[in-house]
């Protein structure tokens, strides 16, 4: 009797952890498996390949690229923009530090779709800034700059900004300033300093923000959808648009997967061509 | 202390569309020129009955992803301390940076599927899942990257001095954890109340969320209610940071 | 010339002033110590003369150039940090050759006098390992590679031995002594330890808490001759002894409660008069402790033993005397079994020489 009370008690740890594994497993990786299986399968152990045959044209291919090249921009803009800041923030900031952390993240508690939703006020013919041109006389006639690229690229630069700051501003916060000092007192000016010595140690930082840009631009539906006008030619759209109303689903899910290798492939390309080319730059041996 | 302009113009950009939107909530007009002050927006805003069932769906959606993200990212991470070695945890615990290699359309849509081949019925419960796992994606790894923090000596210490396993979680982990566990709270709730797609490929028809509620309303076009409840929502939620932010220096001072 | 002039400089910091109207020649080519407690500044005039802070007044010289407005990196000054500040993400090898790299030395250059200094340093065979793999000991050899291999006019260094333990300390010490005296580079060293200061300094300059140079000399000239008792306490111990100078026939210090004893005033205690109050240095090791009373022609006080501290080389008295305070005597434990055993609360009497105690104003 007491051996069973005290294997009760030992094993206790595991059965307070499993809960936690056992969801994820069973709400996003059995999920996710499914509509693999969705996109090769047409039943039980039916496997064929009619659905991805369905998509691998032109059409859908240049909405893979599209959403590919969009999401490179976006995170390649938000990267250049966000590091500046990120980088005032953790190690120039003093006083106003906080106030400024605080500000930042205030934006996140304004509704995601109401953000969206506020750009027409900025961006609509009669918007604040066609406004503004319009009546100190420097255009005449109003711009488009609603339902098109334009629009789009904007918002989510705008939207995902403060992700690229985050990671960026969470590795430069560790970052040990001695390390500048030390720089420049053996010679190099602030930007050499910058380049071999900041720069390189705040990398994985540079990967995570790069990252998750990267990744949420690509599956991006609501931003497409408002500011696009009505067409689908983002992969978030279009896969929305196969899921809704639960028709199509095997196709959207071979398109799903599709679209999931392309942008696998590419960052690992990515990843794998930054590594080396910092590899070679860093590289002092004589 | 000078803020450099760039980072000034950067943080312009970032609140420009906030500004205008509340601006605009005292807008007479509901169109896109001002056309004078008014306070009828808030008015009608507490009229709407669907804008305060809608904030309820959400604040219990939100509230049970929080509590069941937090609680089982806890306790997990206390249950594999016990038992296994760093390196062993951190595999594991890599299981759940899935969430962030994935869209959340992803996400969305394999629920979708999901629940639909298992019948289940859509409603509050499969969006609190859905929200969950969102959850677990930010709470793991805040509280991990908090718990490796903790020096072991410590929970050698309490152990040296009488406490059981069960006690030393309760008397120094978890007080240590305290911090990553207010931010992850908050940011899972914050994740919960903007979510939009789950919401929409989850939810039941009987269950509209905020962010549906929103989302019919701006289908439909231009209306300033909209303003006036985000410009109420921004209010409230800087005095929740400020006193989150009170709350967190107050625990940062207990340092172990 | 690799002399370091600082010509009355003026530095405040957040408002509180650290420096104020500061004036120092450092000499060229010797092991020169700035000694003093924290916020004595020293730290301050070190990352002044390095250019990481600039003066709100005043000027520095390195030799005859002025270097009070050069920025950091085109001075030939280099600095060994308090934590090494060794880049993290380069290996050994890259951390000692960056200076070099970053001056666009030719690459087979850098590999000879890379290599030589790690020989030097004898780190040869962790050349090429991350900097994290090596113990604080080495890690502080690389932080001296790195900075020595640039061969500066000026090598600063800010407590470089504060983090390792104390065998380690005295022997990085001596390799510093012989690094200086085989490069003749001007070394800064900082540091609040003053048995440090004592054993390496060609010169020191010991600062008060607030920014100034109390004393500046020899070693041995401050240890012997402080200039104040502030110096005095600060290196090494002493007894102060406070009481009313007395010029007659003879000098004397009469101290209340204990009588009065001969003083010698020399030519440099200018401001000695008659009847003032002054302070009276005498440290341990010059006085003699008996049990027996001995016939001497020197001060004399008798007191008790109130505790004995046993300290190895020398064994520590601190004996109260009539007027309630307490003086300490070291005496060298010369023999195994000493001819006289002097025990807790036994009666004793000091002796020490006039010449060896010092006369301070304040």
């Amino acid at each position: 009797m007491k051996n069973l009370k005290e294997k009760f008690f030992d094993n206790i740890p595991f059965f307070v952890s499993v809960p936690a594994i056992l969801w994820q497993v069973l709400f996003l990786c059995l999920p996710i498996l499914f509509i693999f299986y969705m996109a090769l399968a047409n039943g039980l152990f039916a496997f064929t390949f009619e659905y991805f045959r369905g998509i691998l044209d032109w059409v859908h291919l240049r909405i893979i690229v599209r959403s590919l090249l969009v999401a490179m921009l976006n995170a390649s803009l938000c990267l250049l923009i966000a590091y500046p800041v990120a980088y005032f923030l953790a190690l120039k900031a003093k006083k106003m530090k906080n106030f400024l952390l605080f500000l930042l993240t205030l934006p996140a508690w304004v509704n995601f779709l109401i953000q969206v939703y506020s750009w027409f006020f900025v961006l609509e013919r009669n918007g604040i800034i066609n406004k503004i041109l319009l009546s100190t006389g420097i255009i005449s006639d109003p711009l488009h700059m609603i339902n098109n690229q334009f629009a789009i690229s904007l918002v989510m630069f705008h939207i995902y900004l403060p992700f690229m700051i985050v990671p960026l501003y969470n590795i430069l916060e560790k970052f040990d300033p001695q390390l500048i000092d030390a720089s420049l007192d053996l010679g190099a000016n602030r930007i050499v300093t910058f380049f071999r010595i900041t720069f390189p140690l705040s990398l994985s930082g540079v990967y995570l923000g790069f990252f998750l840009v990267f990744v949420m631009t690509f599956g991006e539906v609501v931003i497409p959808m408002f500011l696009g006008g009505n067409k689908t030619l983002f992969v978030g759209t279009l896969i929305s648009e196969y899921f809704f109303g639960a028709r199509n689903m095997h196709t959207g899910a071979a398109f799903t997967l599709l679209s999931s290798m392309f942008m696998g492939a590419t960052l690992l390309l990515l990843y794998i061509l930054m590594k080396n080319k910092i590899k070679t730059s860093l590289s002092l041996k004589g | 202390m000078r803020l450099p302009i760039f980072v000034s113009l950067v943080y312009l950009f970032l609140y420009l569309p906030i500004i205008v939107l509340v601006i605009f909530s005292f807008n007479s007009g509901d169109s896109y020129s001002w056309s004078g002050f008014t306070l009828q927006w808030y008015r009608e805003l507490f009229q709407t009955k669907e804008i305060w069932s809608a904030l309820i769906n959400s604040l219990i959606v939100g509230g049970s992803a929080v509590i069941l993200s937090v609680a089982l990212s806890v306790f997990m991470i206390w249950g594999l301390h016990q038992k296994l070695t760093a390196q062993k945890i951190n595999y594991l615990i890599s299981l759940f940076y899935i969430t962030m290699i994935v869209p959340d359309i992803v996400i969305a849509t394999s629920l979708l599927v999901f629940f639909y081949f298992f019948h289940v019925s859509f409603s509050l419960a499969t969006l609190i899942v859905g929200h969950t796992i969102l959850g677990l994606g930010f709470a793991v790894p805040i509280i991990y990257s908090r718990y490796k923090e903790l020096d072991k000596r410590v929970v050698e210490a309490s152990l040296d001095l009488g406490a059981s396993d069960l006690q030393t979680f309760f008397y120094v982990i978890v007080p240590f954890l305290y911090p990553a566990l207010l931010s992850s709270a908050l940011t899972v709730f914050i994740v919960s109340l903007d979510d939009f797609l789950i919401s929409f490929f989850c939810a039941g028809a009987s269950s509209q969320t905020l962010s549906l509620y929103i989302f019919a309303v701006i289908r439909q076009g231009l209306s300033p209610i909209l303003n006036a409840l985000s410009t109420l929502i921004l209010v409230g939620s800087s005095l929740l940071v400020f006193i989150f932010t009170f709350l967190k220096l107050k625990s940062s001072s207990r340092k172990l | 010339m690799r002399s370091i002039r600082i010509v009355n400089v003026t530095k405040s910091y957040d408002g509180e002033n650290i420096l104020k109207d500061f004036n120092l020649t450092i000499p060229s080519g010797q092991f020169f110590v700035l000694l003093g407690p924290s916020g004595s500044g020293k730290t301050t005039l070190l990352r002044l003369i390095a250019g990481f802070e600039s003066v709100d007044s005043g000027k520095i010289y390195l030799g005859d150039n002025d270097i009070t407005n050069e920025p950091i990196n085109k001075r030939k000054i280099n600095t060994v940090f308090q934590n090494y500040a060794l880049f993290p993400h380069l290996d050994v090898f890259d951390n000692v050759a960056y200076g070099l790299k970053v001056k666009k030395v030719p690459n087979d250059i850098i590999e000879q006098k890379v290599t030589k200094i790690i020989e030097v340093m004898r780190l040869s065979k962790h050349i090429y390992k991350p900097i994290q793999q090596l113990s604080g000991g080495q890690q502080q050899r690389v932080a001296l590679a790195r900075a020595i291999v640039n061969e500066p006019d000026v090598l600063l260094l800010d407590e470089p031995l504060a983090a390792l333990d104390v065998k380690l300390r005295e022997r990085m010490l001596m390799e510093l002594v012989d690094l200086q005296n085989n490069f003749k580079t001007t070394f800064v060293y900082v540091t609040h330890d003053q048995n440090e200061a004592l054993t390496v300094g060609h010169n020191i300059a010991v600062l008060n808490e607030d920014g100034e140079v109390e004393q500046f000399g020899t070693p041995k000239e401050i240890y012997e001759f402080p200039a104040s008792s502030f110096a005095a306490t600060f290196i090494g111990t002493t007894n102060l002894l406070k009481g009313v100078l007395e010029i007659g026939s003879e000098p004397k210090i009469i101290i209340e409660g204990l009588g009065s004893f001969s003083v010698v005033i020399d030519g440099t205690k200018k401001w000695a008069s008659n009847g003032m109050n002054v302070f009276m240095s005498l440290r341990p090791e010059k006085i003699r402790i008996t049990k027996k009373e001995l016939k001497l022609n020197e001060n004399h006080i008798q007191g008790k033993v109130a505790s004995i501290i046993y300290q190895g080389r020398f064994t520590q008295y601190n004996v109260k005397l009539a007027n309630n305070s307490i003086i300490q005597v070291f005496e060298q434990n010369e023999e195994h079994i000493p001819q006289e055993d002097i025990k807790l609360h036994d009666n004793v009497n000091l002796y020490w020489q006039k010449e060896n105690a010092v006369l301070l104003e304040k």
